[in-house]
């Protein structure tokens, strides 16, 4: 079975390698690379092509919002999980219009972040957590 | 030709009118009924309308032209001669009798029925004519019970013309209760009861076997067309010559031939036939139209009836033409139609007409009104019963004595008297005396008085302002002879009309011979001729203020101001001149030393600011001296006159003020002098004359305006440091804010958690260690909690990506949590990202203030929130239901009490070059709007 090949998006280290460790617990993920900030992210996407990014969205620079952006105005393939701070259902519906095939609140990461990334693997388009889910049908 | 010669003669013996003919008919025979009736109207439209033509020509007051009239005229008597024509040749005998049964008229129908002529009959009674009638109980009856009397199908025989059948009718004609005639009709029905004879004939002559050729004969009697057709195929089984001859247009014999075959383009009639086979016994039906080779049109009627032939059923036509009748019938009716359009026209004339017209019958009694009348005499005469009416309508002549009921105008013009424009008083129904002008004429029929009409016009009014000019003549030829002035008038001719006391005085004369002095001199000593000036002024010259210098013949030197001007009749043409004079000898001093009091002034003013002038008591500039726009174009006009009203309405009222106090003040007075706003600095005293009498204004006036704008401006900008200020201490104190709600909640928090993780490395055991991590986790997932709400509350992370419109609807929702209660209803447009990013934000912070007044001040159940945009400008409408506040025009003042929330709104507007609009009213609820132009110049 071919592993899943993912980049880390977010200007904190120490959350991208505490992310780095969940995943790589898991033996079908592979992590290809890690950018600390916008501008980074869309060039190893486009050298990498990644089958899933793991993108932040606050970040200097050009923030997530953008990345996403660009990605989807240069057609790329691989696919955007949103990793957020924010829990706001406007802003998740609208990254979810702008491409982005799952969401990922960050406090809730530890918890979903491999069910994510696994089922955007496997297909789905827009994937949130339960708890996330529930909040957007209120 | 209808009514006959001697028509006039019974109706003076019974007082009929012709409208009583019209209710004769109301009950009679329905044709008849419906021709006289016809008759009537149009007869009566007639009467009204030459009424009217001779009123219209020689009063000259008829609201129609004459042109329409006489058209309306011609229309009504073509219509009125046809139907005459109608009754003449109905078949349907009429005749009018008195209560006593006396003949009153009858119609040639009737009269030949009789075998008579219609004279035979007038002024004889029915039953000395009808010895042998035995119908008197019948006619006592419809006398007495006034109620109507049919009887049918009764036989008369006579030698000429054989037995004949009567349908006749009694039917008593009402007048005011009691019945005052009877219309008397015989229908000749005599071809309906010999037709019933043919059909019991036939089918008696089938039953008996008689001989077919002498049913033949029987048949031929009759008059109308007769055919029998048997069976389903309607096969013609008998047809009569007349029958023949009506209906066939080709020589053939009909008989042995079904229907179709000798008709195929009758439906009509065929139509017809099936139903008498099914569920009739007879039918007739209404006329019918055939058409016939030769082009011709002809029009039937038919009477149809089931019988049977041997044991066949069959139908036996009876068929009659009656084209000319239906002709004159569809004209009849289309004229009657006009007539009654005509007739109404003129009805509706009379309506709108101001004056009060009432038509009388012959006996006085008002038959026709139009509202105006009603509206005079405040009832409807019509209605009410004559007694009251006429107690209520007394009238009274000028000198205040009753006019006697036999001399009212109505009561004479049905004498035949006209009576033309008489004024009398009248006391209307508000106890008011009114003078009204009264014309009234008899209507005449054929020659014959039957009515009268009268109009009245109130004149209250314009006799009183006769009355009035009357007092202002002798009002002002006394003014003109005691004037100060001198005043003459000639005629075109140059002959002297009026010349008051004053002008003889200046021409040194007593009395006026018509001759003027000769030696005036202008001032420049050329002479002047007051016959050329009266002549000029009879050419249409106007003379104005013209100085003239006389010597008296008694030495004496005048000044004189001398105005003209011709003497206009109605016409606008000159009948002759007016001339007047004015001594201004006294004034010519007084200027003179003025004169060179001014060069004194004009000295001392020189290079000052400030404009100096005098007025007059109306506030016309006298003299003027301003260093700046030194100009003496300015005297003798007005500011109003010179700036417009509008634009000096202040500058007027003070000096008007001070003029009627006679008091010197001095104020600051905004003016607008050629688009321009200026302030002047106005001071005013009084002018007075040698008795003390304010005669005018002296007025020192200083332009003040760049003064007040200096220093409006500093007091403005005192204001606006003012607010900034305040909205920057507010600033500190949200950061302070911010910084303690930080220090007070997550700090503490993650220094517990510092703790607790400290703790936590030092328990021995792993589960008890696990447990207390645990724990910990849990109060940093609250605290992530905490954070992110504040972080959406300082930034709404949608803004800047997403636009307006999604942080707005985040906002919505959390509001919505708190503040379940108020319910909100956005109408957002969708940005996306295409404002700017300062105008998104601008728009966001106001709208969070103006959710935030909502909750906190306005008290309100409901708030409306529309955000839209376009190329050209983003708006935002915040629109709560609250309670409202008074809205203040000083921000200044708002600032200083500590209400920062909306001078911050303001503020947010203007850094981004918007526009606001408050709109709030106590109770009713607040409305604000802001208007962000999106042009790039204007964003700073």
């Amino acid at each position: 079975m071919k592993a899943i090949r993912v980049l880390l998006a977010d200007d904190h280290a120490v959350l991208r390698m505490g992310i780095r460790n969940l995943l790589t617990r898991s033996t079908d993920i592979e992590v290809v690379g890690e950018a600390g900030n916008g501008i980074e992210a869309v060039r190893l996407v486009e050298e990498l092509e990644p089958d899933i990014l793991l993108l932040d969205m606050e970040m200097p620079g050009i923030d997530g919002v953008e990345v996403a952006r660009r990605l989807r105005d240069a057609g790329a393939s691989t696919r955007v999980v949103a990793l957020s701070a924010y829990n706001d259902k406007h802003y998740i519906l609208s990254m979810l219009e702008l491409g982005a095939a799952g969401y990922i609140v960050k406090d809730e990461a530890p918890q979903n972040i491999l069910e994510a990334i696994h089922s955007v693997a496997d297909g789905e388009k827009q994937w949130l957590s339960r708890k996330v889910a529930a909040r957007m049908a209120a | 030709v209808f009514w006959g010669e001697s028509e006039a003669r019974q109706r003076k013996r019974n007082g009929m009118t012709y409208p009583d003919a019209v209710s004769i008919a109301m009950h009679g025979d329905k044709d008849v009924h419906q021709l006289v009736q016809q008759l009537a109207e149009s007869d009566a439209a007639l009467a009204a309308l030459e009424m009217e033509t001779a009123h219209a020509g020689e009063e000259n007051t008829s609201a129609l032209s004459p042109l329409l009239l006489s058209q309306i005229q011609h229309t009504l008597l073509q219509s009125k001669e046809l139907l005459e024509k109608m009754l003449t040749s109905m078949q349907v005998g009429v005749a009018y009798l008195d209560p006593d049964f006396n003949y009153l008229w009858v119609n040639p129908a009737f009269a030949r029925q009789h075998n008579c002529v219609p004279d035979d009959f007038l002024e004889k009674n029915f039953f000395q004519l009808h010895a042998n009638s035995e119908n008197r109980d019948l006619f006592m009856q419809a006398v007495t019970t006034g109620e109507s009397v049919f009887f049918q199908a009764a036989a008369s025989s006579s030698s000429a013309h054989g037995t004949r059948y009567y349908d006749r009718s009694i039917q008593p004609v009402m007048n005011q209760g009691v019945v005052s005639g009877l219309v008397y009709t015989e229908h000749d029905v005599t071809d309906r009861i010999r037709l019933e004879q043919v059909q019991s004939g036939i089918s008696k002559a089938e039953t008996l076997h008689l001989d077919f050729e002498m049913l033949s004969n029987l048949c031929e009697v009759d008059p109308a067309g007769l055919a029998v057709l048997v069976g389903p195929q309607f096969v013609i089984q008998f047809a009569n010559l007349k029958f023949r001859e009506l209906m066939l247009s080709q020589e053939i014999d009909p008989v042995g031939r079904t229907f179709r075959e000798v008709w195929p383009d009758d439906d009509s009639l065929f139509s017809a036939l099936p139903s008498l086979f099914n569920d009739r016994t007879a039918l007739d039906l209404p006329p019918d139209e055939r058409r016939f080779p030769d082009g011709t049109t002809r029009w039937y009627t038919y009477h149809l009836r089931r019988m049977n032939w041997g044991l066949q059923p069959s139908i036996l036509i009876h068929a009659w033409e009656c084209t000319e009748e239906h002709q004159a019938r569809v004209q009849v009716e289309n004229t009657a139609a006009e007539a009654r359009q005509r007739a109404e026209e003129l009805n509706t004339v009379i309506s709108s007409m101001s004056e009060a017209v009432t038509i009388y019958d012959r006996n006085g009694q008002p038959v026709q009104v139009n509202p105006a009348t009603v509206s005079a005499y405040g009832f409807d005469p019509i209605t009410t019963p004559r007694q009251e009416a006429l107690q209520r309508l007394s009238l009274r002549y000028l000198n205040g004595k009753p006019v006697d009921l036999t001399e009212i105008p109505s009561a004479r013009a049905l004498r035949g008297q006209r009576v033309r424009y008489e004024r009398f008083v009248f006391r209307n129904f508000l106890q008011q005396d009114q003078i009204i002008l009264v014309s009234a004429s008899p209507l005449y029929h054929n020659g014959e008085l039957f009515g009268a009409v009268t109009v009245w016009t109130d004149v209250t009014e314009r006799e009183g302002l006769l009355r009035e000019i009357k007092v202002e003549r002798t009002r002002l030829s006394t003014l003109i002879a005691n004037a100060p002035v001198g005043i003459t008038a000639i005629d075109r001719d140059g002959n002297l009309l009026l010349a008051n006391s004053m002008t003889s005085e200046m021409w040194g004369r007593t009395g006026s011979t018509g001759e003027g002095p000769r030696q005036y001199r202008l001032p420049d000593g050329s002479p002047f001729n007051l016959i050329q000036l009266a002549n000029a002024a009879v050419r249409g010259q106007i003379q104005v203020n013209q100085e003239v210098v006389l010597r008296r013949p008694d030495g004496v030197r005048m000044h004189l101001l001398v105005n003209s001007a011709p003497i206009l009749n109605q016409n606008g043409e000159i009948d002759g001149a007016v001339a007047i004079f004015q001594d201004i000898t006294v004034q010519k001093q007084a200027e003179q030393k003025l004169r060179e009091a001014k060069e004194r002034f004009v000295v001392a003013l020189k290079n000052s600011p400030i404009a100096v002038y005098t007025t007059d008591h109306e506030l016309r500039y006298t003299w003027i001296y301003n260093a700046q726009y030194g100009d003496d174009s300015l005297i003798g006009r007005k500011d109003d006159e010179l700036l417009g009203a509008e634009n000096v309405a202040e500058m007027i009222s003070f000096k008007q003020e001070v003029l009627d106090q006679g008091m010197g003040e001095r104020r600051e007075i905004p003016m607008s002098v050629g688009g321009r706003s200026f302030i002047f600095d106005v001071t005013a005293e009084p002018l007075l004359d040698e008795q003390g009498n304010v005669v005018g204004l002296t007025v020192a006036s200083v332009d003040i305006t760049e003064q007040k704008r200096v220093k409006d401006e500093m007091a403005r900008n005192i204001a606006r440091i003012e607010v900034q200020r305040r909205l920057i201490e507010q600033r500190e104190l949200e950061r302070q804010q911010i910084a303690r709600d930080l220090h007070d909640g997550p700090l503490q928090d993650l220094i517990g958690i510092h703790f607790g993780l400290r703790e936590a490395l030092e328990i021995p055991k792993r589960r008890e260690r696990l447990q207390k991590v645990d724990i910990i986790q849990k109060s940093l997932q609250t605290l992530i909690h905490e954070m992110r709400t504040f972080c959406s509350e300082l930034r709404p992370p949608a803004l800047a990506p997403f636009g307006l419109e999604k942080a707005i609807r985040s906002h919505i929702e959390a509001f919505q949590l708190k503040h379940p209660s108020i319910q909100i209803e956005p109408v957002l447009a969708i940005d996306h990202e295409n404002l700017p990013e300062a105008v998104r934000m601008a728009l966001y912070r106001i709208y969070q203030e103006l959710m935030n007044n909502v909750v906190k001040h306005a008290g309100a159940t409901a708030v409306a929130i529309r955000f839209e945009y376009n190329d050209r400008k983003a708006k935002l409408e915040v629109n709560d239901n609250g309670c409202g506040f008074l809205v203040p025009h000083d921000w200044v003042e708002i600032a200083r009490q500590g209400h920062l929330g909306l001078v911050g709104v303001l503020e947010r507007t203007e850094a981004v070059g918007g526009s606001i609009r408050i709109t709030s009213k106590l109770g009713e609820g607040t409305n604000v709007t802001i208007e962000v132009p999106l042009d790039p110049i204007n964003i700073q």
